[in-house]
């Protein structure tokens, strides 16, 4: 989901990046909590009787489902926010929770920042958003939906300029985008 | 501020996706890894089902013909543990690989390394299990409840049975851990808890008994193994232990284990039913709770398996009556199906079929189930083939005819190729007329005495054996046009449509047939 905000001068701009996220960090919590409760409480159970072995099975089953949400989650509360300003195009890349600022902020002069969509090679493979300058270049959006990433390479190519017109999304590339021959 | 990097991902988009055999290897693609638990299903369909025809020919008459008696022993065990984790477990995780993230909007499953790796273990686990057939000693033969002293008498095979029931149980666990991840955190704008499809629900309900009860199932074979190997006693009687509370243990994993069995199933049935139906699924809300209910009410029955065992008058008591209450949701499920179909412009596709097929022959099993819960009767029933009977009601013609209701359903979908529906209805009442000739006898037989798990038995159960044997052969022979048809259709056929089924509703009808590699180019849009 791309969300665009528009800043107090007339030329300050800030996109912001989400993947779809349907549970919250407390969510999930009160998820893994419920299902360790029950695990734990069947093993220690079992344990109580002398049956100990069950035990150590549900911690390292209720250890193993804590890491995959874990990781799920942290995916999925990605944010990417791309500030538009006169002198400046900010790039900040981090993770939504309480607490939590951004984990990586990439400058690039707004004179010079350009903008690539890349398609890929392979048709079962996603296009990238690619933002650069100075030889170097940052992928924005990896998580979003093709079409979303497409509508924000248009936003973001409008604005700032394209790299070239080959790095610009085709009128046929609505799902679809690829070609074996066009590299930055 | 940090340096500008490249993203990671620019050196696999270059190289593109590994070629041939490597692509099935490495893939951590949904569909990919969809399509590979259901086709490992199917080949363990028929192994499992080679065993079953086995166990046929030698009861086909009295006295020994065809194996020993304890080859048929190995027969009787490999065949449940072949079709319960081999057959049935991975074709609903392959289902569920296809279709949950279709179904909530998704583009993958959570975490789709682990996708891979869950799938990959089984091959071994299974290549394990099977090659205990060659051990001295031959393969575990004391039934798939492996029951204690009785299992400690395997040879050689038995550590490689307890591996290979660990792989299995890792590869369950690490299959809903991703389904759980998946339903909760990756459903598309708009798609509410409450919205989900029955089937994403059901699956739902499932990975979480699955996760509850895997570690049980880990722990009594452990120590089985450690009372065979390191001196310990849990279940050795000689040493202080008690091989009855090895029952207590496995039934309290086996008896929710028999509904992760059927809960997807039910899930199935729920999609297919208001889609040939015309019509919404009659109460949603209380399927999900009913689904619930059974869920939880799984794991205070367990002892129903173990009435002929001993226990006191009240744990008789509680345990019966808590079984019976089990028929109430379900109950309820059965009677939102019927008034579904209520009034509905009904047609009567092989999907169609199979669903109806379903709910009749599983109500059957379900009331042969309540025969059994009833104490008193269990003790003239327990061990007999009324239970045999019982148990391949709600298994084959609940489970099995809901896999392949669901595999005609969403083949098209799949393949992008419509199946042959001439060949679909042929094959669904070939099984349904064979599958009643082979299982339906077995309450007679077993209402009369006949044991289970025998190899050889008296004369006068003669004829019934023989009508269930010629049925049993004419069900596997029926299932090779099922395997036909499959093949023939992801081989070809007429282009299916998009939607594919008029009254089709959800998510994944949305997409191309088949879809895309990656689904969801544009965000979906929930009604």
């Amino acid at each position: 989901m791309v969300t665009t905000v528009s800043g107090p001068g007339q030329d300050d701009y800030r996109f912001i990046l989400r993947p779809d996220r349907s549970l919250s960090w407390q969510g999930n919590l009160v998820f893994v909590g419920s299902v360790a409760a029950i695990a734990l409480t069947i093993g220690i159970g079992f344990a109580v009787i002398g049956l100990w072995l069950v035990l150590p099975f549900a911690g390292l089953e209720v250890a193993l489902l804590t890491l995959g949400l874990y990781l799920t989650v942290l995916r999925r509360h990605q944010v990417e926010v791309v500030s538009v300003r006169p002198d400046a195009v900010e790039i900040s890349k981090g993770v939504e929770r309480p607490g939590s600022g951004p984990r990586e902020t990439t400058s690039f002069p707004r004179a010079w920042v350009r903008v690539a969509y890349r398609r890929a090679e392979h048709p079962w493979y996603p296009c990238r958003l690619v933002l650069g300058a100075h030889g170097r270049e940052i992928e924005i959006g990896g998580f979003l939906h093709e079409a979303e990433r497409r509508r924000c390479a248009t936003a973001l190519g409008n604005l700032l300029g394209w790299r070239d017109a080959k790095s610009m999304p085709g009128d046929d590339e609505c799902g679809h985008c690829w070609a074996d021959e066009d590299k930055l | 501020m940090s340096e500008a990097t490249t993203h990671d991902a620019h050196d696999h988009h270059d190289h593109g996706p590994a070629k041939g055999l490597m692509r099935w290897v490495t893939t951590t693609n949904h569909k990919d890894i969809g399509t590979l638990y259901l086709l490992f299903s199917l080949l363990m369909f028929f192994i499992g089902g080679a065993m079953a025809m086995v166990i046929r020919a030698e009861l086909f008459e009295p006295g020994m013909q065809v194996v020993n008696p304890h080859f048929f022993n190995q027969m009787t065990t490999n065949h449940a543990l072949i079709m319960i984790f081999g057959a049935v477990m991975p074709a609903f995780v392959g289902l569920a690989n296809w279709l949950i993230p279709m179904m909530i909007g998704a583009p993958d499953m959570a975490l789709p390394r682990m996708n891979n790796w869950s799938f990959w273990i089984l091959p071994f686990a299974f290549t394990m299990m099977l090659s205990t057939i060659f051990m001295d000693g031959g393969a575990p033969a004391a039934g798939w409840t492996i029951y204690p002293p009785l299992v400690l008498q395997t040879g050689d095979a038995f550590p490689f049975m307890i591996f290979a029931i660990h792989m299995m149980g890792i590869s369950s666990v690490m299959g809903a851990i991703n389904v759980i991840a998946t339903i909760l955190n990756m459903r598309a704008p708009g798609m509410t808890l409450m919205k989900m499809p029955l089937f994403v629900w059901t699956w739902l309900i499932t990975a979480y008994l699955l996760i509850a009860v895997m570690p049980v199932l880990a722990g009594a074979v452990t120590m089985l193994l450690t009372d065979k190997y390191f001196g310990t006693s849990f279940f050795t009687a000689a040493g202080g232990g008690d091989p009855v509370m090895y029952q207590h243990i496995f039934w309290f994993f086996g008896h929710p284990e028999v509904y992760i069995l059927i809960l997807p199933a039910f899930g199935i049935v729920s999609q297919i039913i208001p889609t040939f139906a015309r019509k919404p699924l009659f109460g949603y809300s209380s399927m999900v709770y009913a689904s619930a209910s059974i869920a939880f009410l799984s794991f205070i029955v367990w002892a129903h398996h173990m009435f002929t065992v001993g226990m006191p008058v009240a744990g008789e008591l509680f345990f019966m009556y808590a079984t019976m209450l089990i028929a109430v949701p379900t109950g309820v499920k059965v009677f939102n199906w019927v008034s579904t179909m209520w009034k509905g412009s009904m047609t009567f596709e092989t999907p169609m079929l199979f669903a109806l097929g379903f709910v009749v022959l599983f109500t059957i099993g379900g009331f042969s189930g309540l025969m059994l819960a009833i104490a008193p009767s269990d003790f003239q029933y327990h061990d007999t083939y009324f239970v045999v009977a019982h148990f391949h009601y709600v298994l084959v013609t609940g489970a099995i005819f809901a896999i392949m209701g669901a595999a005609y359903y969403w083949l098209p979908k799949w393949t992008g190729h419509m199946y042959n529906e001439t060949l679909g209805k042929w094959h669904f009442w070939l099984s349904t007329i064979t599958v009643n000739i082979l299982f339906f006898p077995q309450h007679f037989l077993g209402l009369a005495g006949m044991p289970r798990r025998i190899p050889d038995y008296s004369v006068q159960f003669a004829e019934f054996n023989m009508i269930s044997s010629i049925g049993g052969f004419a069900f596997g022979l029926s299932q090779l046009l099922f395997a036909y048809i499959v093949i023939s259709t992801i081989r070809g056929g007429a282009k299916a449509t998009d939607k594919v089924w008029d009254g089709a509703e959800g998510l994944e009808w949305t997409l191309s047939s088949p879809p895309p590699y990656h689904s969801f180019s544009e965000a979906p849009e929930v009604k």
